[in-house]
């Protein structure tokens, strides 16, 4: 004879009804209110720390990038103001007589120009190349002032 | 309109979703964790998870019967976080089942019954024979075949049918 499955509520249909006393406590709506709100209050901190670190990251990749940019540009392009000195320095007539300054003016220049050229071919950055351009104004500076003064009309 | 409205986070309509369905769910938590205390805590965990989750509850299926489904994966998910209490070997746990469920003392109704079962016992039965889950769904929850489920529910209700026979013989002797 085949025995018949058992099943839960066959079994159960023996026993009397489970009482409709099972409740959850009245508290207990309370509880669950107060422990959504508490972890809702969590996230949204959570959210704004999230869009404030992000925020305060872009500023310091935005700041760090702005003082590179500072660091690796100089204020003045000496290389330009360089090159405008020397054209300024070729359209003087040249002078019969060289004074001593000038002459020594010239010769650091024609060292500065070697050390100038030795930077660009071992591939120097703007930071190693900027001073020796900015020692060159210096020089043709001095050199346009010594020849201004020499190419100036004496009064008789 | 309650939904939509739980939908968007409002705290009335959560209220009022706790008012039409807490005492199902503490109903099947009870039956699932054979505790009051334990209970509680499923049916406040169930409510919560319901609460953070119920925007992607698209409507296809009865809210009660997808709340209900929440309701026994919490408490799945809770009986796995105290795994390592279970004992999750099948003869093992039918031994204990036997030495535990003798005493017929307190077998008043049906919950009292599956109380008498150990927790993984009572969760295959419960989820089974009321919630309707088969043996493949079962077998994937607890990580386990499909014949240990089979095994389990089987020697289960057998225990069950046993103790119920006798209760009801004692009830009546004592009248």
């Amino acid at each position: 004879m085949n025995e018949q499955p058992l099943h839960f509520r066959d079994i159960a249909a023996q026993l009397p009804a489970s009482p409709a006393t099972h409740v959850p406590p009245p508290d207990l709506w309370p509880r669950i209110a107060a422990t959504h709100m508490s972890r809702r209050r969590q996230r949204r901190w959570r959210r704004v720390a999230a869009s404030v670190g992000i925020g305060a990251l872009a500023v310091a990749l935005a700041l760090a990038v702005t003082l590179r940019q500072r660091a690796t540009t100089p204020a003045i392009d000496w290389q330009a103001r360089a090159q405008a000195l020397e054209m300024q320095l070729d359209a003087l007539p040249l002078p019969a007589t060289s004074e001593p300054m000038a002459q020594l003016a010239e010769s650091e220049l024609a060292r500065l120009d070697q050390r100038l050229q030795t930077a660009y071919d071992r591939g120097a950055s703007r930071l190693d190349l900027d001073p020796l351009w900015q020692r060159r104004s210096e020089l043709l500076d001095a050199l346009l002032l010594v020849r201004r003064q020499q190419t100036l009309p004496v009064r008789i | 309109m309650t939904l939509a409205r739980a939908q968007r986070g409002e705290m009335v309509a959560f209220e009022e979703i706790y008012r039409r369905y807490s005492r199902a769910c503490f109903q099947l938590a009870l039956r699932l964790t054979g505790q009051r205390q334990s209970a509680e805590d499923l049916v406040h965990e169930a409510f919560l998870k319901m609460m953070d989750t119920i925007g992607s509850y698209r409507g296809e299926a009865p809210f009660g019967a997808w709340f209900r489904r929440l309701t026994a994966n919490a408490g799945i998910d809770a009986m796995r976080r105290q795994w390592h209490r279970v004992n999750a070997d099948a003869d093992v746990l039918l031994e204990n089942m036997t030495a535990a469920a003798s005493d017929l003392a307190g077998i008043v109704d049906a919950d009292a019954l599956l109380a008498r079962l150990p927790p993984h016992a009572r969760a295959v039965v419960v989820l089974h024979e009321l919630e309707g889950y088969t043996h493949a769904e079962l077998a994937a929850l607890f990580g386990q075949s499909e014949s240990y489920s089979k095994s389990i529910l089987a020697r289960a209700l057998k225990r069950l049918h046993g103790l119920a026979a006798n209760a009801t013989s004692a009830s009546q002797v004592a009248l």
